[in-house]
């Protein structure tokens, strides 16, 4: 048998059945409180959400039951598979995720365009593009795309920072 | 977009030849923002439209607006934020809009204060709105389709007495659907109240019959007169006898005393604001009721299809007697008006 | 309002007249349609004040153009990068990319483009012949029957997930309950919406759709270093020749082209029902009337063409109640509506008799931007099939950005950029775990639909159950419903039977050999 067959049964045997759990679980939490505050409504304000909540349940309750029933057979373990294992490319994902959460915090204040152009400049980064002229040929090209169809022609409310306020009585546009 | 309809001659190919980036050209034209620093107002309006964009508010919010602006020398931007029967409008405008006098909403006074009594949101009135310019008074009305089997309002009585009738509303917590509810009350029958979200689809409803009747403000029933007949309105007397074949109040019909129903659109501002600034809120109000008198508006008005009798314009003191007196009738009917046990 | 050959004519050589202004109505469609969180809607609530300046008849051809072109348009990031532009593209993400993957990213562009343009002008047409009829279509599908049309699509989630039934369904309730979220429909009153004032309107589509799809999409595909190896598409050079190639698949299936389209055009109809429902139905029905029902979701051309061409379909519907009873459709009619109404025209049945021009112009304006649509576009396919070529380092970033900002644009929140994110994540460890985000998003569209049809039935029922079952035209629905939850079981089980007898065949074969 080669490496990578007998890798692949390995793989198979040890089915990353944790990660397999954490949409039910979301799920389950989300359902829960859904159930719990909407108890003190009229029948009609939650029904639908019962019916579909509890469905939801069982169906879960169903997919644990599976994953119990493989981890005594040990075809699986609660491991996480992927989504648990530190890659490169996890730790690029999750700096991404870093800098999306900064990009919407700060929009407010930086403005579409200018925050545009430090998003594309920062996630060029960390996906490891290092040419200068890249990095900031394609952030100005598309912040000014941005800027110019959106904000000035079409007149989108985008948020508004230095740019847009600074640049409003040359241009106008959704201010 | 900075300039207004009303400014521009009719675009044409010649126009338009500069490409769509004219838009953005035409965008920048009011230049005049740098002109007038220091006098109210000092830049266009941003109005928040607490219902969907194509429903009768926003009809009657630009055909004021075309008079208005001139007055005022501003434009104004619409945004709509329907939902949760207006409150997600309202209290985006008292939380997130900036008390300056330049941030309005154009709201239903009646449903929207019913909404404020039931669902007790977390905004105060009037301590932190107010409104000041009412535009209208459109009195709720029930309304059959044309070849419905009922004739009128009597007919609809005497069956809903033998067996709860389905009827097409707009919202549960609206002055309509009060007057339904009120109506069961004084005559012994009952009304099963099917609410649709909006006027539109309550029309369609009432259209396709899956509803029985149909309980919504007249002015916009009456824009469709090719398909439904008007058969009682809540009110003391019909201002619209002569096109709604003599529909009878209801309370002259059955001899009841239900208190006026009626929904009144009007102009609404940061309380804050009004009285910090008196002289810039009497302005707005005072160039608020020249608009209304205006033949531009009654001309616009009179184009959606609505009839010119239901404008009447409310200051400031009318309005607030007629919200806080929706927001009493609301809390007697609280009961079947919420979701909440 | 019959048929009138020569009025009709004069109509469209005079809508001919005002290609100058559907020409560019068109591109910009176009490109607002590919960007998720532009939709025409949003679009033509922006250009208001423009269009309120100009004449009638031009301001209608520039609404109607961008509105049709805005449906074309989302079909193209669905196919290219898995990410669909508008909610009715969502449905074409499922065929469209995979044929990406598979290299064949033109021919599904071309196919996307002659189903959504053949849709559009087969029921533009059909739309002006059968006007009257299509406006009392619209009075029969009652809250009654869309449950019946809502239960189609719910069908599909099971269908789509077909290689784990239980996680797929585990995916489409949890949308589901998601799309429960927000006010109830009979009160107002708000449900688990965390306290976000945001969320009372329930959960919006633009960022579930943005997150569950291309965010999700971005993340898994920066592992790459292109979205398709470079090897697969640059062993097809002769590229005019996958334009051709799309083409003759196109025309291979015309059938399906024209019959989805008028499933598009019925649900257009209907107010309140629209693109991305259309879609979705329009995928599960061509699944279940084909004989290969196992080559959905693989890269199969008609799981392109069907909801391609009913998201077109919608266009001309939509337009149906507006102009025959005055009443919008859909939010785009609506705003169409304003400038009719602000141009002083009174909508109804007595516009066809007044103003022919402007009742039917509407219509003819429509065709005229679908025969432009397809001459500007089709020549496109092959350099926008170049995307997939683009490197991800620079590509991921860009649907990032773009997309999280597009999320804004709809509702103007800053609340639905973070909650595209928050979707995005879901949507990613849904990918990584098999759990279907189409489930997931089929259960967001479908759930709010569903409840609100439902409670409004079950009122009218006054607490009778049966309503649901008290008219022909929603009992025919409900036996379709039941044909395509029972069709593909029972050839689910011949398929078993004649595997079974091959199985039995073999070993006596073998037999017989050795003997």
């Amino acid at each position: 048998m080669s490496e990578d067959a007998s890798r692949a049964l390995r793989e198979r045997r040890n089915a990353r059945l944790g990660a397999d759990l954490i949409i039910p679980v979301l799920a389950t939490g989300f359902t829960l409180y859904y159930l719990i505050t909407s108890s003190n409504l009229v029948w009609e304000a939650r029904a639908n959400g019962t019916v579909v909540g509890v469905t939801l349940l069982t169906l879960i309750a169903i997919q644990v039951a599976r994953v119990v029933i493989q981890l005594r057979r040990s075809t699986g373990s609660l491991g996480f598979g992927d989504l648990g294992r530190w890659t490169p490319a996890q730790a690029q994902r999750l700096m991404l995720i870093a800098t999306l959460i900064v990009f919407v915090i700060t929009i407010p204040w930086l403005g579409t365009t200018l925050g545009l152009f430090a998003v594309m400049l920062a996630a060029m980064w960390i996906l490891g593009v290092r040419a200068p002229s890249t990095l900031l040929g394609v952030a100005l090209g598309v912040s000014t795309t941005v800027y110019l169809l959106f904000i000035v022609t079409l007149g989108a409310r985008f948020p508004a920072g230095p740019i847009e306020n600074g640049l409003a009585p040359l241009f106008g546009g959704g201010l | 977009m900075t300039y207004s309809p009303t400014q521009s001659p009719l675009v044409t190919r010649r126009a338009f030849c500069g490409g769509l980036a004219a838009a953005g050209m035409m965008a920048a034209l009011p230049v005049s923002r740098a002109f007038a620093q220091g006098t109210y107002p000092e830049r266009n309006f941003r109005v928040i439209i607490p219902t969907g964009q194509g429903g009768g508010a926003e009809r009657l919010a630009r055909a004021f607006d075309d008079a208005w602006s001139k007055l005022l020398k501003r434009q104004f931007e619409y945004t709509f934020h329907p939902g949760a029967a207006g409150q997600i409008g309202y209290e985006l405008f008292v939380k997130q809009r900036e008390a300056d006098g330049h941030n309005l909403l154009f709201g239903n006074m009646g449903p929207e204060m019913i909404m404020y009594a039931v669902q007790k949101p977390n905004y105060r009135f009037p301590e932190d709105f107010i409104y000041f310019g009412r535009t209208d008074i459109d009195d709720s009305c029930v309304f059959v389709r044309n070849d419905s089997p009922y004739k009128d309002i009597k007919s609809v009585v005497e069956a809903a007495k033998k067996k709860p009738l389905n009827v097409a509303v707009s919202r549960i917590p609206h002055p309509a659907s009060i007057g339904m509810l009120a109506l069961g009350e004084a005559t012994g029958s009952s009304y099963n109240l099917i609410p649709y979200g909006g006027g539109n689809p309550t029309y369609v409803a009432v259209m396709n019959g899956e509803a029985d009747i149909g309980a919504l403000p007249i002015t916009g029933v009456l824009s469709l007169t090719s398909q439904f007949k008007v058969l009682g309105v809540f009110n003391k007397e019909n201002i619209f006898a002569g096109i709604t074949e003599n529909a009878p109040t209801i309370n002259s019909a059955f001899g009841s005393s239900i208190p006026d129903l009626y929904s009144s659109r009007a102009w609404a501002i940061h309380a804050k604001w009004a009285d910090a600034h008196p002289e810039n809120f009497a302005l707005l109000q005072s160039t608020a009721e020249q608009a209304h008198a205006s033949a531009e508006f009654r001309d616009g008005f009179v184009k959606t299809g609505a009839p010119v009798e239901s404008l009447k314009f409310g200051d400031r003191q009318v309005c607030t007697d007629y919200a806080n007196a929706m927001v009493e009738l609301a809390k007697r009917y609280e009961p079947v008006l919420s979701a909440q046990r | 309002m019959g048929w009138d050959s020569a009025l009709f004519l004069s109509l469209f050589t005079d809508s001919l007249m005002l290609i100058w202004i559907v020409v560019p109505a068109v591109l910009l469609g176009i490109v607002v349609g590919a960007i998720p969180g532009f939709s025409a809607q949003n679009t033509l609530i922006i250009l208001l004040p423009l269009t309120l300046t100009m004449d009638i008849n031009v301001a209608l051809a520039f609404m109607v153009s961008l509105y049709c072109a805005t449906h074309l348009g989302g079909g193209i990031p669905a196919i290219l990068v898995n990410m669909p532009g508008t909610g009715g593209a969502a449905a074409t993400t499922l065929d469209g990319y995979q044929m990406t993957l598979k290299g064949k990213a033109q021919q599904a562009l071309v196919l996307c483009f002659v189903a959504s343009t053949v849709g559009g002008l087969v029921t533009s047409l059909a739309t002006v012949a059968l006007l009257p009829y299509l406006a009392q279509l619209g009075l029969y599908l009652r809250s009654v029957e869309m449950v019946a049309v809502m239960v189609f699509g719910l069908v599909l989630i099971a269908a789509i997930a077909a290689d784990d039934p239980l996680k797929g369904i585990i995916a489409g309730f949890f949308g589901l309950m998601i799309g429960a979220i927000g006010t109830d429909h009979i009160y107002g009153t708000p449900r688990a919406a965390f306290g976000f004032l945001e969320l009372y309107d329930g959960v919006p589509l633009v960022p579930a759709l943005i997150g569950l799809f291309a965010i999700s999409e971005a993340f898994s595909m920066m592992e790459r270093s292109t979205v398709v190896p470079r090897s697969s598409v640059v062993d097809t050079k002769a590229q005019w020749a996958d334009t051709l190639d799309g083409l003759r698949l196109s025309l291979k299936y015309w059938w399906l082209t024209i019959w989805t389209s008028f499933v598009g055009l019925v649900i257009g109809v209907v107010p309140g029902a629209g693109a991305s429902i259309a879609s979705f139905v329009a995928y599960q029905q061509a699944r279940m009337f084909s004989k290969t029902p196992d080559e959905f979701g693989k890269g199969f051309a008609p799981g392109v063409v069907a909801p391609e061409s009913a998201n077109n379909g919608v266009t001309s519907g939509t337009l149906v109640p507006l102009m025959a009873i005055g009443v919008p459709g859909g939010s785009t009619a609506a705003v169409m509506m304003v400038v009719l109404q602000y141009h002083g025209i009174v909508l109804g049945p007595r516009l066809f008799i007044e103003s022919p021009n402007i009742a039917y112009g509407i219509f003819f304006s429509m065709t005229l931007s679908y025969i432009v649509m397809i001459f500007t576009i089709l020549p496109l396919a092959r350099y926008m099939s170049q995307v997939v070529l683009i490197p991800t380092r620079i590509l991921v970033p860009l649907i990032l950005s773009l997309t999280i900002v597009g999320a804004f644009a709809n509702r103007e929140y800053v609340f639905d950029m973070g909650l595209a994110l928050v979707f995005g994540v879901i949507g990613y460890i849904a990918r990584k775990t098999n759990y279907h985000v189409t489930a997931i998003l089929i259960g967001i569209i479908l759930g709010p639909l569903f409840e609100q049809y439902l409670l409004r039935s079950l009122r009218i029922g006054q607490g009778d159950l049966t309503i649901l079952f008290s008219s022909t035209t929603a009992n025919v629905l409900w036996g379709f419903v039941v044909l395509s939850v029972v069709l593909p079981w029972l050839r689910g089980k011949q398929q078993e039977r004649q595997q079974r007898n091959l199985q039995d065949r073999a070993p006596a074969a073998l037999t017989g050999d050795q003997a």
